[in-house]
């Protein structure tokens, strides 16, 4: 048998009623804490449509709805329906200001989460800002420093290209000296030289088989002879004087068919053919 | 990475090549005639022209030593006469190594002062200067002195052009024969008779102070060693043995000459003898022929000529006697030795393939170099200093004088004596 007599089920339906709500309130709070953008855009909505519901009354707080549930009627009356129904319009109101309370305070909420939230974002630019003007600096002196390198590495590569560039010549001719000398070129310009100077070579009498001289000769271009130093010589003046007469008798040497060949120094090393 | 290699090796052998930036060139010279220029002298003096050309016999001399090629008056720029206007870059375009240049300048009726300079060309500097006084009969050796001393500047050698020459020359007279024992200037020029015989004249040997000679002559049919002072013409005989009294030489010291005795026996060997008390030393006793000793420049050894062993050779002997030592060893026939007066060659006749010529052996490195080119070359004589040795040899049927330098290389033919010349002997240098 049903104990609707005792008002069972009105009751049940309020108690799990209020469960319910607190249930999607947490939900929901519990939400807006989690995701804090877009689920709060859709409670906005809520908000607006709740004024036309609710009697501006609901700002008192109602007492807990479990005392009530704790204090059943002694005496269930049989005729006590318009009782239950005051009953039943209080407890939706108490309800009606419960929830509109929890609103507010959820819009409270809201607000502080949103100033915040604009606190935060206005600290996150202002920190984005100084991070960026960081950056930039950093981004400035490391361009800086990079064009600094970057100038050195290009004098530094000009200069090798100056020094190679004046180097070019001296390796062109060395090359074509080298060259000339593979060519035969340069035997017979020292041979050249030596014939001249042996046609004028009068050694005298006293110039003996053991004769050992070393003269240097300096010449210029086109082979004139500019300097004779007598470095060693185990012959005696008349054979000294002979030398020295010999080269510049020879003056000016023969010129060489490469300039490349040319030399400045020459060092005869003399002797009598036996 | 190739070409950055290349190019490293080239830096490298250009590194090396800049460390010793220079051509090395091996020089051979051979002994060649020195250009040079003798400037005619200048003259100062009552007569027109000077007494000689100095210029002259100075270019001969030079020119006849084989070592110099004095160029013509013709190519000369210039012709100064005192080193005052001498200019060398003339003289170094003209191609000669030295210039000579000097005067006569008249003094007195027979007083001359001959100046001459030597120049070094491309040293620019004066070598050698001297003024001389002379007299006409004097000119002549003045100018040889000053060739002397250009010589001796030039070569490093001294001259000889001052030096004479003895030798002994033969003509046919009617039906005899008449021999001369001259003594000329070492040119030709200036020739002396200092004997004359229709008897053969051998053996001429000069005295170490070339005031004497010492020869054999064989006047009154035989043979007699004569001592003769060349100034005054006196002569005195320091040996007529029985014999053979043949092929003296004198000692350095002028006070003994070694010679060739052969005694009643006809044994010929040598001997040394001493000039004033006329004592004799016999050094060899040899059965066989020993002759033509000479004196070793120290005194020490007599080189001479023995055919002990087959055919004639050179032995040394010491001079106050000993075992003599065969020196020669090179072919068949090496025979009249005679020493160089610095003592370091040999000179001797050697038979060369049939031909006999003048060789001269290296006593050191006992290597024999052939110097003449005859058929029958005879009695070779150093100059004293020892650079030229004077020979005879035939042209045509008659012997003429020939010169050569030690080293074969130079070799003049001498213009004097008529008829046949031979034994031609050298003089030490004169002693002013």
């Amino acid at each position: 048998m049903i104990r609707d007599a005792h008002n069972v089920i009105p009751l049940s339906m309020a108690v799990l009623l209020h469960v319910v709500l607190f249930g999607s309130m947490l939900v929901a709070f519990d939400l807006a804490r989690t995701m804090p953008i877009t689920p709060l855009a859709i409670h906005a909505t809520l908000v607006t449509e709740i004024p036309q519901v609710v009697p501006p009354r609901v700002a008192e707080p109602e007492p807990e709805p479990t005392p009530v549930i704790e204090e059943p009627e002694p005496e269930p009356e049989p005729d006590n329906s318009e009782e239950l129904r005051r009953e039943a319009e209080d407890e939706k109101r108490r309800l009606d200001a419960l929830v509109e309370k929890e609103r507010l305070e959820k819009m409270r909420q809201k607000e502080e989460a949103d100033r915040k939230l604009e606190e935060k974002e206005e600290a996150e630019r202002k920190q984005r800002e100084e991070e960026d003007k960081e950056r930039k600096r950093v981004e400035a002196e490391q361009k800086r420093q990079d064009d600094i390198r970057r100038q050195r590495e290009e004098n530094e590569r000009l200069r090798r290209e100056i020094e190679a560039t004046e180097r070019v010549d001296e390796i062109a001719a060395e090359e074509n000296r080298l060259a000339a000398v593979d060519s035969g070129a340069l035997a017979v310009y020292m041979t050249q030289i030596r014939q001249k100077i042996e046609r004028n070579w009068s050694a005298p009498a006293s110039a003996g088989a053991e004769l050992k001289c070393s003269v240097r000769v300096r010449q210029v271009p086109g082979g004139e002879v500019i300097g004779v130093t007598i470095l060693t010589c185990n012959g005696d003046e008349a054979v000294q004087r002979s030398v020295e007469a010999a080269i510049k008798r020879s003056s000016p040497l023969p010129e060489p068919s490469d300039p490349n060949l040319f030399d400045r120094n020459i060092l005869l090393n003399l002797s009598i053919r036996q | 990475m190739l070409k950055n290699l290349k190019i490293s090796v080239v830096m490298l052998i250009l590194a090396g090549s800049l460390a010793n930036a220079e051509l090395v060139i091996d020089v051979q010279g051979v002994a060649q005639q020195t250009p040079v220029a003798i400037v005619p002298f200048g003259w100062e003096g009552s007569a027109p022209a000077m007494p000689l050309d100095v210029a002259e016999v100075i270019v001969n001399d030079l020119r006849r030593s084989g070592r110099f090629a004095p160029i013509s008056e013709d190519d000369m720029l210039q012709k100064p006469t005192s080193g005052a206007n001498v200019d060398f870059d003339d003289w170094g375009l003209v191609g000669v190594e030295a210039v000579v240049v000097g005067s006569v300048v008249q003094t007195g009726d027979n007083a001359y002062t001959l100046q001459f300079q030597l120049f070094d060309v491309f040293g620019r500097r004066q070598l050698v200067g001297y003024r001389m006084p002379a007299s006409r009969g004097t000119m002549r050796g003045a100018a040889h002195r000053a060739a002397d001393m250009i010589y001796e500047k030039l070569t490093g050698i001294k001259g000889v052009f001052g030096t004479k020459v003895a030798y002994v020359t033969a003509q046919r007279q009617g039906q005899e024969r008449l021999y001369s024992l001259i003594v000329s200037d070492q040119d030709g020029e200036n020739e002396h008779t200092i004997m004359e015989s229709t008897d053969p004249i051998m053996s001429p040997a000069w005295s170490p102070d070339s005031r004497q000679l010492a020869y054999v002559s064989f006047e009154g049919n035989r043979s007699s060693i004569f001592v003769q002072t060349l100034r005054t013409g006196n002569r005195f005989k320091v040996s007529s043995k029985p014999g053979i009294n043949g092929a003296p030489a004198f000692s350095p010291d002028g006070r003994k000459l070694v010679v060739t005795l052969g005694g009643v026996d006809g044994n010929l060997d040598i001997y040394t003898l001493d000039i004033t008390s006329r004592q004799v030393q016999r050094l060899t006793t040899h059965r066989a022929i020993d002759t033509e000793g000479t004196w070793s420049p120290d005194g020490r050894d007599i080189y001479f000529t023995s055919d002990r062993a087959g055919g004639p050779q050179v032995y040394r002997v010491s001079a106050i006697g000993g075992t003599p030592e065969r020196i020669t060893f090179e072919g068949s026939y090496n025979a009249r030795p005679r020493l160089s007066p610095d003592g370091d060659r040999l000179a001797m006749v050697h038979n060369d393939r049939g031909n006999y010529r003048i060789a001269v052996m290296d006593l050191d490195r006992k290597d024999l170099l052939v110097v003449s080119n005859g058929r029958q070359d005879e009695s070779p004589s150093f100059a004293p200093n020892s650079d030229i040795l004077i020979y005879a040899t035939r042209q045509a049927r008659n012997g003429v004088l020939e010169t050569v330098s030690a080293d074969g290389l130079i070799r003049q033919k001498m213009a004097s004596g008529s008829g046949d010349v031979r034994e031609p002997v050298w003089s030490p240098f004169p002693r002013f």
